[in-house]
């Protein structure tokens, strides 16, 4: 049986305006080198669930753990192992250039200037955006700051990758190179990779598992076939 | 409030001790503020905010700075390191000279503190956040407007410096009346439509956010 | 509001020889030349050093009549100085001068010279200063964006045409509306910060190296200081 990276069981949240949303119905579980898109309408508390599992977010109710440990309490330990990659990507490109956002994790966890300019080349080269290095962030199209991010994301060689709507903006063909390199990543570095999104073609193209949130409940978890078999798409989409 | 005053106008002692003032304290914030990271994102808020503010055409011959209202969300220290860059950065762009950036940076900054101070003391005595804000502003405010209408001043006698022309003590007697007469009422209204907005602004954090407020203090 | 956009703009997409220029000896020509004009009490200096600036800003590529245009903004504020000084021979002369000077070199050189350059100088004095400048920086542009939008939209619908008082109500509005972005995005982005790892520093890969391009704008200012003795 391979190991539980994520496990979610009936999740509650009060937000200071005393807004509450739940994730409730089936577990929420994530297995080491598992490939699972979560899918579900605006609103439906995909980004909810996402914030929990990298410990921004304090449960009111119910159990969450990640790695076997709490992500809130242990936020420090956890987060080290997370690449993320939010769906309003300008205000995560942190650093004045391209090539210093993407340093900046692996900087600011203490590698060596060495080591981080390794790192960091590899990535952009992997990705494709060398031409890109010496830019600043805002004169970026959406496309391209989502590709910085997404380098950001990937340079401290995470264990685990959360996506939230991560590959929304970008064309065609630059979806292509990222959903391949996530494959890869994911069969060669046994990365686990969640990915939040309301894109159903997402589900054929890169999940082993797909889950199904609407108003705050995961009403379906199995593989992709049975997904499209049951055809749950068309209750999605709708919205 | 801040003053338009360029280069090569004030005597070099007069800015300097601006500049010397504020290093002072400066490098003590700085010293003290270290490991106090949480704060960062939201001083830089406030300066972005502040920034814009001071840039919204009002339709009158003032802007407002919500310099008491960033001291009230980001505290005494931050608040400090908020007025020096929003100081400098707007005297990078040109809205002001480079030499002035310590002296106005004093200024916000003690618009910030007196506003804090008196929030507190206030808000011992009452808790409506709209009410207690508001004075505290106003006051602030205009405090900082006889701390302007004082620098400006003493920055008068600048030409007799040069020239060591003694008329111009006689001129400065004059002038200064007429300036406070022109300055005071605009930073009245200023202070009080200032007040009027911080006073808004601090009641809907205190509903929507009030951890932030605790963290101000 | 447009002047810094257009400011940053010049700043990253320009190329010229100041552009290309370190950042050093561009803080050295800065402090030089900043001295001359606020010691001088000459006019001839003065107006050796507005013309020395003004071939500076035509090397730089930089569209004169603008930059000339955005320093008149204090050469203003020095007028109402200079009138009070009239009597006084060229004083008033002088002051403007040297406003304008003052001004059109900082211009010049924050017209040239990348943001990140500029505050990655103040990471060697405090990380946390150069991290509030850099982040600033950043949530000004984010900030703007939005509310640029918005201000359009307000004077589109004739948001700016009716009384002072129905004016500042949507001023009012507008500034609520930019004042819940920014306590969104902070926190937002704090939460960002804290997955990245931010100790409490943004790291700035800039190289100051040397060059010998850079003894050009050294070799001015120190020829500006030296013309102040002459």
């Amino acid at each position: 049986m391979k190991e539980e990276i994520v496990k979610v069981d009936c999740l509650k949240h009060v937000y200071p305006d005393k807004t509450e949303v739940s994730v409730c119905g089936l577990s929420f579980v994530v297995h080491r080198g598992e490939k699972v898109v979560l899918i579900g309408p605006n609103g439906s508390g995909k980004t909810t669930l996402l914030h929990h599992i990298i410990g921004l977010l304090k449960a009111t109710e119910g159990e969450i753990k990640v790695f076997g440990l709490n992500p809130c309490k242990n936020f420090k330990k956890v987060v080290r192992r997370i690449g993320v990659v939010f769906q309003n990507v300008d205000e995560q490109l942190i650093g004045p250039t391209v090539w210093d956002d993407i340093a900046f994790s692996p900087m600011n966890y203490g590698l060596s200037k060495k080591e981080v300019k390794k790192r960091v080349e590899k990535i952009i080269k992997e990705l494709k955006i060398e031409y890109l290095k010496n830019k600043i962030p805002r004169y970026l199209s959406g496309g391209e700051k989502k590709k910085v991010a997404i380098a950001g994301a990937l340079v401290i060689e995470p264990e685990l990758l959360v996506l939230d709507e991560a590959l929304s903006e970008l064309d065609p063909e630059s979806k292509r190179i990222m959903i391949r390199k996530f494959n890869e990543l994911n069969k060669k570095n046994k990365i686990t990779i969640v990915l939040a999104t309301n894109e159903i073609d997402m589900v054929k193209k890169f999940a082993d598992t797909v889950y199904v949130l609407e108003a705050g409940e995961i009403k379906y978890r199995g593989s992709p076939k049975e997904f499209f078999k049951k055809k749950i798409k068309y209750e999605i989409c709708r919205h | 409030m801040h003053i338009h005053i360029p280069d090569g106008v004030l005597p070099i002692w007069f800015w300097g001790s601006g500049y010397l003032v504020t290093f002072v304290f400066l490098a003590i914030t700085l010293y003290k503020t270290k490991k106090d990271i949480k704060k960062i994102p939201l001083t830089a808020m406030m300066v972005a905010v502040m920034l814009i503010v001071m840039s919204i055409p009002l339709g009158i011959p003032f802007h407002i700075n919500l310099s008491v209202f960033s001291g009230l969300m980001v505290g005494m220290y931050f608040s400090l390191i908020a007025s020096f860059v929003v100081n400098l950065i707007l005297a990078s762009f040109g809205h002001g000279g480079l030499t002035i950036v310590g002296l106005n940076t004093i200024i916000l900054w003690f618009e910030a503190i007196i506003g804090i101070l008196l929030f507190k003391t206030l808000h011992k005595l009452s808790k409506n956040y709209f009410m207690t804000a508001s004075i505290s502003t106003f006051f602030a405010l205009v405090c900082s407007a006889f701390l302007v209408i004082g620098a400006v001043a003493i920055s008068t006698v600048n030409p007799a410096e040069f020239l060591h022309h003694h008329k111009e003590m006689e001129r400065l007697q004059v002038s200064l009346p007429t300036f406070i007469l022109i300055t005071l009422p605009i930073a009245v209204i200023g202070a009080a439509l200032e007040a009027l907005i911080t006073g808004s602004l601090v009641q809907y954090i205190r509903k929507i956010k009030p951890d932030l407020l605790e963290r101000g203090k | 509001m447009s002047s810094i956009y257009l400011i940053d703009y010049y700043s990253n997409s320009i190329d010229s020889i100041i552009h290309r220029s370190s950042i050093i000896s561009k803080l050295i020509f800065l402090v030089l030349v900043l001295s001359s004009i606020l010691l001088t009490k000459s006019l001839i200096n003065l107006l050796f050093i507005v013309s020395t600036i003004f071939i500076l800003i035509i090397v730089a590529k930089l569209p004169f009549l603008k930059i000339l245009k955005w320093s008149l903004f204090l050469v203003f504020f020095a007028s109402l100085f200079a009138v009070s000084q009239i009597g006084y021979g060229l004083l008033p002369i002088q002051t403007t001068l040297k406003a304008m000077s003052a001004s059109l070199l900082m211009l010049l050189i924050i017209c040239t010279t990348p943001y990140p350059e500029i505050f990655s100088i103040f990471n060697r004095i405090s990380t946390t200063l150069a991290s509030i400048m850099f982040l600033s920086y950043r949530f000004f542009f984010l900030l703007l964006d939005e509310i640029e939008m918005k201000l359009k939209a307000i004077k589109i619908r004739g948001g700016y045409s009716g009384s002072l008082i129905k004016r500042m109500k949507n001023i009012g509005m507008l500034i609520g509306s930019l004042f819940i972005l920014s306590i969104e995005k902070s926190e937002r982005i704090y939460n960002i910060l804290r997955i990245r790892g931010f100790k409490g520093k943004v790291y700035c890969f800039r190289e100051h190296e040397f060059a010998p391009r850079d003894l050009l704008l050294i070799g001015i200012g120190l020829i500006i200081l030296l013309g102040m003795f002459v």
